[in-house]
């Protein structure tokens, strides 16, 4: 709990202690929203490229072709060149993953919330925070200088198998564009450690007088458990990333074993030898598989205040909600070798990793049928921002679900490294993130901006992203049942997959709709920051603190530390009688209860 | 306390799950869906009614959840006057949904359990099976096969670019290394999968029961049994060689790559009027009009990204009769006889012998 003698700094006055060296984790906070936007619709634009070459493989494509041809991924008639789409997959995974959303969460959302939910004034370590930031940017720079280098950016896939990636020899991108990704990751690595250290420090020391861990919001639960899982497991892939760097530039050979000859030229790759391939993918994989689940839980925690909020009612099972969170985290470090299931790994190895993956399910399940407890009984508003909300349980249903399939060894013998794996993973991390982000965006943009996003361009928004969502990514578990291989650039090669070609067709123009919906989102989102309807200090009637506050957050958050009374969720109670269905955290006018 | 309502969901989900449960199995019997065909019977079966298990799992949890769901945003909608029920839960409620599903679960990962061992740690003996060594590289897929000795490393060693040869329903174990980097060994209609990884040797065992065969007048794929085999009129290519493909007394198989499109792909007659023909255990050179069939194969690819035309790694899995299989093997010894060992030999000498001399045992 913080003391509340404190020695208050004045706000900056310059644009650049205001905008850019700021420590202020509201501008931080925004300053990772527009990077991570930035390079939402970059990885957006690379998604289209691909889906354009398999619908129609090897024709020119429309506009960026012509506009980019004879550069990065084209030839010179403007068609898509094989090494280009192995570069257009890597360049899509990495930038979505490591630039978009895991920024966006626990960058934007847990820089702007954290404090703000727990009633500080910001961060513990406020200077960490900015240094946070500017070791994300230049990792974003990096990665986007590697499209301009010779043979352009990695080309390994976004988890980088050696010897594919180790090797400059190999491929077209293993050379520079692969080093550069390796340092742009040392250094996103870095700042996600600073991150989590902070949140976890300020979350557990910082709280405000009566916030105990139980009238927590779940999203800062949930920002927790991330910072937990960044904190231990990124030093891991930190390693992993170091260790890559000296076979590439220090002449070692961790991942590479002695006598490699490329391809049928028998071209000899100078390695000492020694090194383990698979030693690559499950330190790799120790950091990744957490990192599906810093991937998700932010994304758990908005629905959970989303859904509480709109439906008017408490979260059902609150304790639960928070003891899943845990035993994610507890069982989100030992599965990673499912991932490995057909690397070679032994297979009574594999056995464990199935059950725990299993299990791993559980507290999954434990969420879902908690939100529909919660929505039973309540009294839903459709807000844009729940709709997202919504979205997000129904769409996480199916990304769960299909993670069985995966899970189950024999099973993810056929499917392994198929579309359905492509199906899966982007139910849960568009279906389920990404949706949960743009819910987030809608709900919490008036406490960002001081103004409304329009709801009507965001109901549409809304429509079109579910509908070309859907058509495009359930479509994808066909393609996966049919044997489908990921990361083939022309699916047409194939006798067995001839049929499964219409499907592709269909894929493409659904995921042309989902791409050109955006556009509504970014135009309502750039309109409203400066058009938009001035927003009031509570728009939604939402308990927690931040809604306490004017909108937009002022300097110091605060004028006084709030004491907190009750549980962030306490709405529909016989305290919120009066005054609508309503009770704030810090209001004191009903006496207090956590309500659990 | 409102009458029951804890009651209702559990009610409702149990309801719906039962409900739909019935009809789901029913469907899933039959399921093939878009699965390619499985000709493995020796384990690829259990993979898809694995499959299929899974998915009516899946699919009842999928349309009680979501119908919950639906439901809720209908029957609970806001309306005016309208307020939510206060309630933080139901511990009995949140007990029966994690020891349910608990069960299911662990009931699913145990049900794998002897298909998994099955496939991946009970091999069949070498002794009973044919063994063939793997050896990929960026982008092609490279066989090689004991020569008479039967053992590998010898002068007589058969070896083969893109096209691997099985007899069928004999169980077949592979010993796999890549020189280059990893690629993924898949056969879709065989159900099988399996990373070659350099630096180390890793296997996979199946079993091709039915034998791929064009079918001549509905121009698709069909999948023959070894005694239906017998009996049709199937050309097949007697002397099978890397070059098979322009024998002249060969049904050619042959792509078009349309300017748009999927790639389409027939067989053209052979340049002769005669064909190889196979019918009731013999080979005979007879008129090409009389073949019903041409002996076809299924597609080998690679699923792990390996590179530039990572794409293209494409090869063919050749299943026939033991006998022409043994044909097959008996014309290269042959040819190796005649002429000294294949020119390919020395590039498995150099990658593979040297290397890897265990792997040969």
């Amino acid at each position: 709990m913080t003391d509340t003698g404190e020695h208050l700094h004045a706000p900056p006055t310059t644009f650049f202690r205001k905008y850019v060296w700021s420590t202020d984790h509201k501008v931080i906070a925004k300053q990772y929203l527009f990077t991570a936007l930035f390079f939402l619709a970059l990885g957006g634009l690379l998604a289209m490229v691909m889906r354009w070459q398999l619908a129609y493989p090897n024709q020119t494509v429309p506009v960026i072709g012509s506009l980019l041809k004879g550069s990065a991924f084209f030839t010179d008639q403007g068609q898509v060149r094989p090494e280009g789409y192995n570069q257009l997959v890597t360049m899509h995974g990495t930038i979505m993953i490591f630039f978009v959303i895991i920024p966006i969460l626990v960058g934007a959302f847990g820089n702007f919330l954290i404090p703000l939910h727990i009633g500080a004034r910001d961060v513990a370590f406020p200077i960490l925070n900015a240094l946070s930031y500017w070791l994300f940017l230049p990792a974003g720079l990096l990665i986007f200088a590697s499209f301009f280098v010779k043979d352009g950016p990695a080309a390994a896939g976004w988890t980088s198998y050696p010897p594919l990636s180790a090797i400059a020899e190999a491929a077209p991108g293993s050379g520079t564009g692969q080093v550069l990704w390796l340092f742009s990751l040392v250094l996103l690595g870095f700042s996600s450690i600073l991150g989590g250290l902070n949140f976890l420090t300020t979350i557990i020391k910082m709280r405000a007088p009566g916030l105990t861990w139980d009238r927590l919001p779940l999203i800062t639960w949930a920002q927790f458990v991330t910072a937990i899982f960044q904190t231990l497991a990124t030093p891991v892939l930190a390693s992993a990333l170091v260790m890559m760097i000296a076979d590439k530039l220090l002449g070692t050979s961790i991942f590479l074993p002695a006598n490699l000859r490329l391809g049928t030229g028998d071209v000899v790759v100078e390695a000492a030898g020694g090194g383990a391939v698979l030693l690559w993918q499950h330190v790799f994989w120790f950091y990744s598989h957490p990192a599906v689940y810093i991937l998700i839980l932010p994304g758990m925690g908005i629905a959970s205040d989303l859904i509480a909020t709109f439906a008017r009612k408490p979260i059902f099972g609150y304790k639960a909600m928070v003891a899943s969170l845990a035993s994610i985290m507890g069982l989100g470090f030992i599965v990673w070798g499912h991932h490995m299931f057909v690397s070679g790994m032994n297979p009574y190895i594999g056995m464990a990793f199935m059950t725990s993956t299993m299990l791993i399910a559980l507290p999954s399940g434990v969420k879902v049928f908690n939100w529909l407890g919660t929505l039973w009984g309540s009294s839903i508003r459709f807000t844009v921002p729940m709709l997202h909300g919504l979205s997000f349980v129904a769409l996480f249903i199916i990304g769960g679900l299909s993670g069985l399939f995966m899970a189950a060894t024999p099973v993810d013998i056929f499917i392994h490294d198929t579309y359905y794996i492509v199906a899966h993973f982007h139910y849960v991390v568009f279906g389920g993130t990404l949706f949960a982000v743009f819910g987030g965006l809608y709900y919490w943009f008036p406490k960002m901006f001081g103004r409304m996003m329009s709801p009507a361009l965001g109901k549409l928004h809304w429509l079109l992203t579910f509908v070309g969502f859907n058509a495009a990514f359930f479509t994808m578990h066909i393609l996966g049942e049919g044997g489908h291989m990921r990361r083939i650039s022309t699916p047409t090669e194939y006798e067995f997959l001839a049929s499964l070609q219409p499907l592709n067709v269909f894929i493409t123009w659904s995921a042309f709709l989902l791409g050109a919906a955006q556009i509504l989102f970014f135009w309502n989102f750039f309109w409203s920051i400066w058009r938009g309807k001035k927003a009031e200090p509570n728009p939604w009637k939402a308990n927690t603190l931040e809604w306490t506050t004017p909108s937009p957050v002022p300097f110091h958050n605060y004028d006084r530390i709030p004491t907190v009374y009750r549980g962030p969720y306490e709405y529909s109670s016989a305290e919120a009688d009066g005054r609508g269905d309503w009770a704030p955290q810090d209001d004191p006018a009903r006496g207090a209860g956590n309500g659990h | 306390m409102p009458p029951t309502w804890r009651t209702r969901i559990r009610g409702s989900i149990l309801a719906g799950a039962s409900l739909l449960a019935l009809p789901t199995v029913a469907a899933a019997q039959g399921y093939r869906g878009w699965l390619p065909e499985n000709l493995n019977e020796a384990y690829g079966g259990r993979i898809d009614s694995l499959y299929v298990m899974i998915l009516v799992v899946v699919a009842v949890a999928f349309v009680a959840t979501e119908g919950v769901l639906l439901y809720c945003c209908v029957r609970y909608r806001a309306k005016p006057g309208a307020k939510a029920h206060y309630s933080h839960g139901s511990k009995k409620a949140e007990l029966f949904w994690s020891i349910l599903p608990g069960f299911v679960l662990l009931w699913l990962a145990l049900a794998q359990r002897d298909a998994w061992f099955d496939i991946r740690d009970r091999f069949p003996a070498d002794s009973e099976s044919v063994v063939v060594q793997v050896m990929p590289e960026q982008f092609q897929w490279n066989f090689r096969y004991p020569g008479a000795d039967g053992k590998f490393g010898g002068e007589d060693d058969v070896t083969m670019n893109g096209v691997m040869h099985v007899p069928v329903g004999k169980p077949i174990v592979t010993r796999m290394n890549s020189k280059d980097v990893i690629h993924s060994f898949f056969l879709p209609h065989l159900r099988v999968k399996q990373d070659v990884v350099p630096g180390m040797m890793t296997r996979v065992w199946f079993q091709a029961d039915r034998i791929p065969c064009w079918d001549l007048r509905e121009g698709k794929v069909v999948y023959l049994g070894p005694q239906e085999f017998d009996q049709r009129r199937v050309a097949v290519h007697p002397e099978w060689g890397d070059d098979y493909l322009n024998d002249e007394f060969s049904f050619g198989w042959e792509d078009e790559i349309p300017v748009t499109g999927v790639k389409t792909y027939r067989y053209k007659p052979p340049l002769t009027e005669q064909a190889w023909i196979h019918h009731e255990g013999k080979v005979e050179r007879r008129p090409a009009s009389e073949a019903e069939m041409v002996l076809h194969h299924v597609e080998i690819a690679c699923a792990e990204l390996c590179g530039l035309n990572h794409w293209q790694m494409r090869g063919m899995l050749v299943i026939e009769p033991e006998p022409l299989y043994r044909r097959w093997l008996e014309t290269k010894a042959k040819e190796i006889a005649e002429f000294g060992p294949l020119a390919d030999l020395d590039r498995w000498k150099n990658n593979w012998d040297a290397f890897h001399a265990e792997y040969n045992r």
